[in-house]
């Protein structure tokens, strides 16, 4: 057993203004599979290939952009142990009792420095992904997979000032590794830093926005670059507003379009990338190769992927 | 000689009315003047890109970034929910909105009145300490 710790982003809470139009977009539209309702209209998906029983949560809200992410970890254990080890780093935690979260274990809740708030958890119930654990086969039954074909929930892309200071927790603390990283070519500044607590290019990135606790964009798994394209289709079918793509990144070599739910928060589909491991070198762009870094087919500087946050 | 082409126009007479369509007049923040035909029903910065025009930045187009904000200095509008960070109630009273979720109801006037954002599209320059400030209240700009 090799990855321990932090297993991945297991939960991203996205604050929607209207929650009909939310739900339509990912249910209907990105085929997430639904799985709680509750009183306030809070709905909760999963996609296809997860276990657990949801890993996107739309809450209605009178603001748009992130509410919160949350990590699942090992065991309680190590959750215990992550916990002192934040506190000894000197940022203090809140612990979240079990069921305050449906079918969730206790949390533990602290304040990035970019300003976001983010959980870790060890215990989510699960739901399976359809298919045996005994004899499963390879595909499950008509209409699980659907929609724009989502295997599952990738990572986050989260904005605020001090980029340095949460890719240097996740470093530091959480345990995670620096698999890229955006400078600018004369100061050296980090712009955008990528991390990952497994064998993926990132699990979670961070990128420079003057205000804090903004929301770039959640990023779904995709099986291949055909699904790409049949979920950009989709995307043309459904008027989904496209913000870029298809095209492919210089940073993590994965696949890419990017849109907009109803309420304007990003949204991606991604497939493709590397598998990294521990030993491989940390990437460095800077922005004497923007483009390159950005959007790889053209190497284009998109204005609206730098400045549009939710 | 070049032969002129010939303008040939067989498309048949409307079935019913085109649907009506208002007058918006946009000025940009570089302080350019522009105007287009609004198709009624769809929001404003819609109504923008769909007559080829681009007074106002288009970003997620669901009130959600703030990147079209505008004021509205006359003409009447529907409103859709807007994200209250980008929009505040007090905004949103004196006719600060964003372009994307406003249907006209008639001829309209609007200007772009942008936050101020500088993020890594300054590839970081000075960007830890920029600020998200409205312009400058006061005045004709």
């Amino acid at each position: 057993m090799a990855i321990q710790g932090v297993l991945r982003l297991g939960e991203v809470c996205v604050r929607v203004l209207d929650i009909d139009s939310a739900r339509r977009h990912y249910g209907d539209y990105l085929g997430l599979l639904e799985t709680l309702r509750e009183q306030d209209g809070t709905t909760y998906y999963k996609a296809w290939d997860e276990h657990d029983c949801h890993s996107v949560v739309i809450r209605p809200s009178d603001q748009a952009g992130i509410e919160h992410v949350a990590f699942k970890v090992l065991d309680e254990a190590t959750l215990d142990e992550l916990d002192a080890r934040l506190q000894d780093y000197g940022v203090p935690t809140r612990a979240i009792a079990a069921g305050t979260y449906p079918r969730s274990g206790r949390r533990v809740e602290f304040t990035l420095p970019t300003g976001h708030t983010c959980q870790l958890y060890a215990i989510k119930e699960q739901v399976g992904n359809g298919m045996s654990a005994s004899n499963p086969g390879t595909v499950p039954d008509d209409d699980v997979i659907r929609g724009m074909r989502i295997v599952r929930l990738d990572h986050c892309l989260l904005g605020g000032p001090d980029v340095a200071g949460a890719r240097d927790l996740f470093l530091n603390v959480l345990g995670f590794n620096l698999t890229e990283e955006l400078q600018d070519h004369e100061s050296r500044a980090a712009l955008a830093s990528f991390v990952t607590c497994s064998n993926k290019p990132h699990d979670i990135a961070f990128v420079m926005q003057p205000e804090e606790a903004r929301l770039h964009h959640i990023s779904f798994l995709l099986e291949s670059v055909n699904d790409l394209y049949h979920a950009a289709d989709r995307m043309g079918k459904y008027d989904i507003p496209i913000d870029f793509g298809p095209n492919r990144h210089g940073i993590t070599r994965g696949a890419t379009v990017y849109f907009f739910d109803p309420s304007g928060n990003r949204n991606e589909v991604f497939t493709g990338g590397y598998v990294y491991y521990p030993d491989n070198p940390t990437l460095i762009w800077d922005t004497s190769k923007f483009g390159n870094a950005l959007f790889s087919q053209g190497n284009q500087v998109v204005p609206s992927f730098l400045e549009v946050v939710s | 000689m070049p032969v002129e082409p010939r303008i040939v126009d067989q498309s048949p007479a409307p079935a019913q009315a085109a649907p009506a369509r208002h007058v918006v007049k946009l000025r940009s923040a570089d302080g350019s003047d522009c105007s287009f035909g609004q198709t009624a029903g769809l929001p404003l910065l819609h109504g923008m890109v769909a007559a080829g025009r681009s007074a106002i930045p288009v970003g997620c187009r669901g009130g959600g970034c703030g990147i079209c904000r505008v004021r509205v200095l006359a003409g009447a509008y529907a409103s859709l929910p807007m994200s209250r960070s980008r929009i505040s109630a007090a905004d949103e009273a004196v006719g600060i909105v964003l372009a994307c979720r406003i249907v006209p109801q008639e001829d309209m006037t609007v200007e772009a009145y942008p936050l101020r954002r500088d993020g890594m599209a300054t590839k970081g320059k000075n960007a830890a300490c920029a600020t998200t400030t409205p312009p400058d209240d006061k005045g004709e700009r």
